[in-house]
């Protein structure tokens, strides 16, 4: 994803000692009502597409609505549009804190 | 001049499109298959203007890539068939992301109307769209609808009509920046390899850059084969170059430059004013998807659904079944009269075969309630939901959020039907799941089993009835469970799998146009396919049981036997005032006119309806009338009555000991007793045996072969749960074999048009074979377990359902925690929530 613009993302680091963690949180890890850019996805083929057809793309802002009642999958809202995604998933996504909106 | 012209209606699944495509062809609409795949291909057709207009409705696609069969379709259809005039419909308050797939079919080179559906929700949203200037940077007519009132109609009819006129194809759109150059080389080697390509060049080239799996395919249609080879080495090499120089793959990259184009496109063209008011469809799902009170709708919901079409539509079937009943008799007064002993193929078969449809149609108007309640569910954007709510439970046991519409439709509580649960399969976009949804909804409680179900429950579980429909119809939806996660495990590992990300669709109000074209359309599978294959089996089913027949000898004997009542009956009415009548010319009309009109009677309702049977009867023959209805004081009519009425009676026994000991000689019954042997531990005789191959046709003629074969002598007026109690209990029959009966008929194989379904949806016959043989030696195997075990332990069939029910309770739990233990890692840890903090 070289030509879209994360400076500010790259410079978003986490507490290193969370072991077993990428170095980026994905959408796996935001809570509900909480508002976050995206950065990258690490899903190939017809899932990064489907992705992308919904509008998750890098940069977009996103935010997490809330958890199915079993906890999985999770809404997000993007846009006008709501979206689900099993956490399998938004853990491909990863994701930055929205600096703007800070 | 009179024309015609093709368009293609394009875009994503919740952009209204449906709405709109039945708004502009109205009622004239066809259902067709693609070729060789399993999605719809439906087409309408309108005149406007003195044009005759062919309105295709593709597949709902968010783009035009490779990965998914729909879109395949879709892009298939408009490279190949070039319509007129692709029609775009797009969200208007999601254009950002509609777009995407506008450009890609400007790229195809498509003549195209952008309409912006769902104005009404846009405007609602505080979405203002400068339309005029839209459709200036576009270079494309953009219209403005709102589909669900009908809105914009002929606006866009005209301007279909306008830019099918005009010739003028569409203007390259995007800028590629960097990929640019490459795609002009590969455009121009492309030309030089093939004179005339039957696709745009430069979109062509894109998707080789892409590595675009279909468009491989395209090349070596249009190219020779070393040629072919060529290209597509050059593209890879192209492709390999920009991605290494660039650091970017080329598909990302060219949904950036997309992105931004259209960002750049609609700067200034569209302005929202946020209100800062919730929108409705949020506002609503704080409540229905409120982590507590979600399981409670859907509760409700489901709760519903099975009152007004299942409990309600069963009543309405009093109301219908007096017409079929009419039709049956309409047919029967057709078909050759019966003889005395025995009746002409031509009737015998006649009459089966309109009974086996009546059972079936009988379910018709429970069908259209059901199918309106599903569409309205699918329409409103609930059944989206339902699949957010469920689908932790469901992908646990190899299944799919979207899995939970098949097995609705299935009847997950009591009341259903399979044939149009496998066909809504199609929707699930995970394979795995999907194969293992087809095999799972068979499982479900189908209409046709609940008579079954209540037949064996008033004989054998006359305390325990409610107990047992709550075991029959919950443990049904644990075994599909069960099922589910041993097959994906199993047989199905090996199947594709795709994750769950789907849209939640903004609510809105469904229209009852669209709800009864659909319950209407759904009805009307379920009657050609079920219908067909019922009647086609039914004559095989009728064959094998009435062949080969009775002996000579035997049949001498019930010949003589006849002949003896006959004779008693003639010499009975020697003294009597209506000799003539006794006659052997007029005898088997008399009996068959005795007959009709005991039956007219009883299906008559009403003092006026019997006394209008009372009439037609005289009007048919006013000779035989007295004896059937003897004046008052007439003691000759009264006698001859009663007379009449014992030979009746003992023609009928005669029939009845004639067909038993046809069906006990038959094929069918030598099948079912060669079965014996095998389904003697499930504690099934050939009799039971005979009704549940039978019952393999269609469900319902399990009880109608029970009927046959536990039958009564008519006078007697037993119902078949007394009778069939009566003769199973002499024969040492208990709650046990009961309680086998019914769990080998929940988990039986489905129905014949079900399997055949099944082929349809999976493309292969194995898989449809599979799923008659597993269900099969699966019932078999608990029915046997449950027979022989409950036998050895001496315990009473409801005890032995407790412990079953309890046990396979048991095992889901138990699979379903291990199953949670393994997905722990991806829910959220609790360390992040501090950290993040």
């Amino acid at each position: 994803m070289g030509s879209i613009p994360t400076s500010w993302c790259l410079d978003m680091t986490v507490n290193t000692s969370l072991k077993n963690l990428s170095k980026y949180l994905s959408l796996n890890d935001i809570l509900p009502g909480e508002l976050v850019l995206i950065r990258r996805h690490n899903a190939t083929g017809a899932v990064r597409q489907r992705f992308l057809d919904l509008g998750l793309m890098p940069n977009a802002k996103v935010q997490v609505v809330r958890a199915a009642p079993l906890n999985d999958p999770i809404e997000l809202r993007l846009g006008a549009t709501d979206i689900t995604l099993r956490r399998r998933e938004a853990a491909t996504i990863e994701v930055c804190e929205d600096a703007n909106d800070q | 001049m009179t024309s015609e012209i093709t368009i293609a209606l394009t875009g994503q699944q919740n952009a209204g499109k449906s709405t709109l495509f039945n708004s502009l062809t109205g009622a004239r609409q066809h259902v067709a298959n693609y070729p060789g795949v399993t999605v719809d291909k439906k087409y309408g057709r309108y005149v406007y203007k003195g044009v005759s207009v062919v309105a295709v409705d593709l597949p709902g696609t968010y783009s035009l890539t490779s990965f998914s069969l729909e879109e395949r379709v879709a892009r298939d259809y408009l490279l190949r068939e070039r319509p007129d005039v692709a029609v775009n419909i797009v969200d208007a308050s999601n254009l950002q992301r509609s777009l995407h797939l506008t450009i890609q079919l400007l790229e195809m080179g498509l003549p195209l109307v952008l309409v912006l559906n769902m104005m009404d929700v846009a405007t609602d949203r505080g979405v203002t769209i400068d339309t005029d200037a839209l459709e200036e940077r576009l270079g494309q007519p953009v219209i403005e609808t709102i589909g669900s009132r009908g809105r914009g109609r002929d606006a866009l009819r005209d301007a279909v009509l306008v830019r099918a006129a005009n010739v003028q194809l569409p203007d390259v759109p995007v800028d590629y920046e960097a990929l640019e150059a490459p795609i002009s080389e590969l455009a121009a080697y492309l030309e030089r390899q093939v004179d005339e390509w039957r696709v745009p060049v430069r979109w062509l080239a894109l998707k080789l850059l892409e590595q675009d799996s279909q468009a491989r395919i395209l090349i070596e249609e249009n190219a020779e084969a070393s040629a072919s080879e060529e290209i597509l080495g050059f593209a890879q090499a192209l492709s390999e170059r920009f991605e290494t120089t660039k650091g970017i793959s080329v598909s990302d990259h060219i949904v950036a430059s997309r992105d931004s184009h259209i960002a750049e496109l609609l700067d200034g063209v569209v302005v929202l004013n946020e209100s800062g008011k919730e929108s409705l469809t949020s506002r609503i799902d704080r409540v229905v998807l409120n982590r507590w009170a979600a399981p409670l709708f859907l509760i409700l919901t489901v709760y519903l659904i099975y009152q007004i079409s299942i409990v309600w539509g069963y009543e309405l079937t009093n109301y219908t079944w007096p017409y079929l009943a009419r039709f049956r008799e309409l047919v029967a007064g057709l078909l050759p009269s019966a003889g005395f002993l025995e009746d002409p193929y031509v009737r015998a078969l006649g009459l089966w075969l309109v009974d086996s449809a009546n059972t079936l149609l009988n379910y018709v108007p429970i069908f259209l309630i059901l199918f309106a309640l599903i569409a309205i569910l699918e329409d409103s954007g609930y059944m989206a939901r339902i699949a957010f709510i469920l689908d932790k439970v469901l992908h646990r046991f190899g299944l799919h959020g979207q899995s939970t519409l098949p097995l609705i439709l299935g009847g997950v509580f009591a009341g259903g039907c399979a044939v149009p649960g496998v066909m809504a399969t199609k929707g699930i976009p995970d394979n795995r799941a999907r194969m293992a949804t087809i095999f799972a909804v068979p499982f479900m409680n189908c209409l046709a089993k609940v008579p079954l179900y209540t037949l064996l429950l008033s004989i054998f579980f006359v305390e325990h009835k409610s107990l047992m429909m709550f075991y029959i119809s919950t443990m049904t939806v644990i075994f599909a469970l069960l099922v589910s996660k041993l097959l994906t495990t199993t047989v199905l590992k090996g199947h594709e799998t795709s994750p769950f990300v789907m849209e939640l669709p903004a609510y809105h109000a469904p229209t009852a146009w669209g709800v009864v074209q659909r319950s209407l359309e759904r009805t009307w599978i379920y009657i050609k396919k079920v219908g067909t294959i019922v009647i086609a089996v039914a004559i095989v089913v009728f064959t094998l049981l009435q062949f080969p027949g009775l002996s000579q000898d035997r049949m001498a004997h019930f010949k003589a036997e006849g002949l003896g009542a006959i004779i008693g009956f003639q010499e009975n009415m020697a003294d009597n005032a209506y000799k003539a009548l006794s006659s052997d010319e007029n005898l088997v009309a008399l009996v068959n006119y005795y007959n009709d009109y005991k039956r007219a009677k009883l299906n008559a309702s009403g003092a006026a309806g019997s006394k209008a049977v009372n009439d037609a009867f005289k009007k048919r023959n006013a000779d035989f009338y007295p004896l059937v209805r003897p004046p008052k004081g007439d003691q000759d009519a009264k006698a001859g009555g009663r007379a009449l009425k014992r030979l009746v009676n003992a023609r009928k026994s005669l029939r009845r000991e004639m067909k038993e000991e046809r069906i006990t000689r038959s094929f069918l019954g030598a099948i079912g007793r060669s079965m014996e042997s095998v389904t003697q531990f499930a504690g099934f005789d050939w009799k039971i045996n005979v009704a549940l191959l039978s019952s393999f046709a269609a469900r319902e003629s399990s009880v109608a072969t029970l009927g046959v074969l536990f039958q009564q002598d008519e006078d007697q007026n037993a119902s078949l749960e007394q009778r069939m109690g009566q003769e199973t209990k002499a024969g040492g029959a208990t709650a046990l074999l009961a309680a086998s009966m019914i769990l080998f008929f929940a988990l039986y194989p489905p129905c014949l048009a079900t399997t055949v379904m099944v082929r349809v949806q999976t493309g292969s016959y194995l898989w449809m074979l599979f799923s008659i043989l597993f269900p099969t030696v699966l019932g078999l195997t608990v029915s046997s377990l449950v027979f022989t075990l409950g036998t050895w332990m001496n315990i009473s069939g409801i005890q032995m359902m407790t412990g079953i029910y309890l046990a396979a309770l048991a095992l889901l739990i138990l699979v379903g925690v291990l199953g949670e233990r393994r997905d722990a890692r991806f829910d959220r840890k609790s360390v992040i929530q501090t950290g993040a903090g």
